[in-house]
């Protein structure tokens, strides 16, 4: 003869994980796209200007795509990104935002969005970790 | 010591005098390859760079993403995909020993890239990887 309890947390976990990993993501992904905006190099400042953030609870696009138009009326504007349901991206609104980037056949890459990204990735890990914690 | 120029030196030796690429390009750079430098070529360059530290400040080793790819244009897509292949072979897994200044490298591919370029009317294809470089 024995006594089982049997604890179920996962109901609690998984309530906890779709009520804060949004906001998380979001709030870092506003961090990250701010750093690469003060870093990114500037002429109009059209690419720095034009990089928005798609989280599930923001999309920064409309306002990106027409603040790079406002810099340079001649800008180049594309799509923006797909992003998957419940995704995140950080893109460029302005056409020439991959050759500042990741450079072109006439000009070196200056980064600016890998390097915010990976100044933020320790505490976007940590962040997510405590939510985990919680008690 | 300055991590990043130790890492530019391997990325230039390695692809630069490697006798199954060479065939396959006009050169290797950091960055821009040279102006009139014809097509297909290899260029590299370091996109980020962490330290991590320990609580007293020394330093522990040092985390590098660098771009490795070949650019040529889009009607050689068969001599890229054989170059690039090969960036792939002689970069995806590397842990070297450490060398006559005690540093030590490692090398993984984070993930393959490959964009279209339109530059001048012409179209390029940039074929390579992301590659995260670990030295200490």
């Amino acid at each position: 003869m024995g006594v089982t309890i049997t604890f179920n947390h996962f109901p609690a976990l998984l309530a906890r994980l779709e009520q804060d990993v949004p906001k998380i993501l979001d709030e870092y992904a506003v961090k990250v796209r701010e750093e690469a905006q003060r870093e990114m190099p500037r002429r109009t400042g059209s690419a720095a200007d034009g990089l928005y953030a798609v989280t599930p609870l923001r999309n920064e696009y409309a306002q990106a795509a027409s603040k790079a138009k406002s810099d340079n009326p001649d800008v180049e504007i594309v799509p923006q990104v797909d992003v998957p349901s419940g995704g995140i991206a950080i893109a460029g609104a302005a056409a020439h935002t991959a050759a500042v980037e990741l450079g072109s056949v006439n000009m070196a890459p200056r980064p600016s969005l890998v390097p915010a990204l990976e100044h933020h990735k320790a505490d976007i890990l940590d962040a997510l970790a405590k939510v985990l914690d919680h008690d | 010591m300055i991590e990043s120029t130790r890492i530019a030196a391997y990325l230039y030796t390695t692809l630069a005098n490697d006798a199954t690429l060479a065939p396959l390009i006009h050169g290797v750079a950091e960055g821009v390859a040279d102006p009139g430098t014809p097509t297909p070529y290899v260029v590299f360059f370091q996109q980020a760079s962490t330290d991590t530290t320990s609580q007293n400040g020394y330093r522990l080793l040092t985390q590098e993403p660098w771009m490795v790819e070949v650019v040529g244009t889009a009607d050689d897509f068969a001599t890229l995909q054989a170059a690039s292949d090969r960036i792939d072979t002689l970069l995806g897994l590397v842990k070297q020993a450490p060398g006559n200044d005690g540093m030590s490298l490692t090398l993984v591919r984070d993930h393959p890239t490959s964009r279209i370029e339109v530059t001048d009317g012409i179209k390029y294809l940039r074929i390579g990887g992301q590659y995260r470089v670990t030295i200490h």
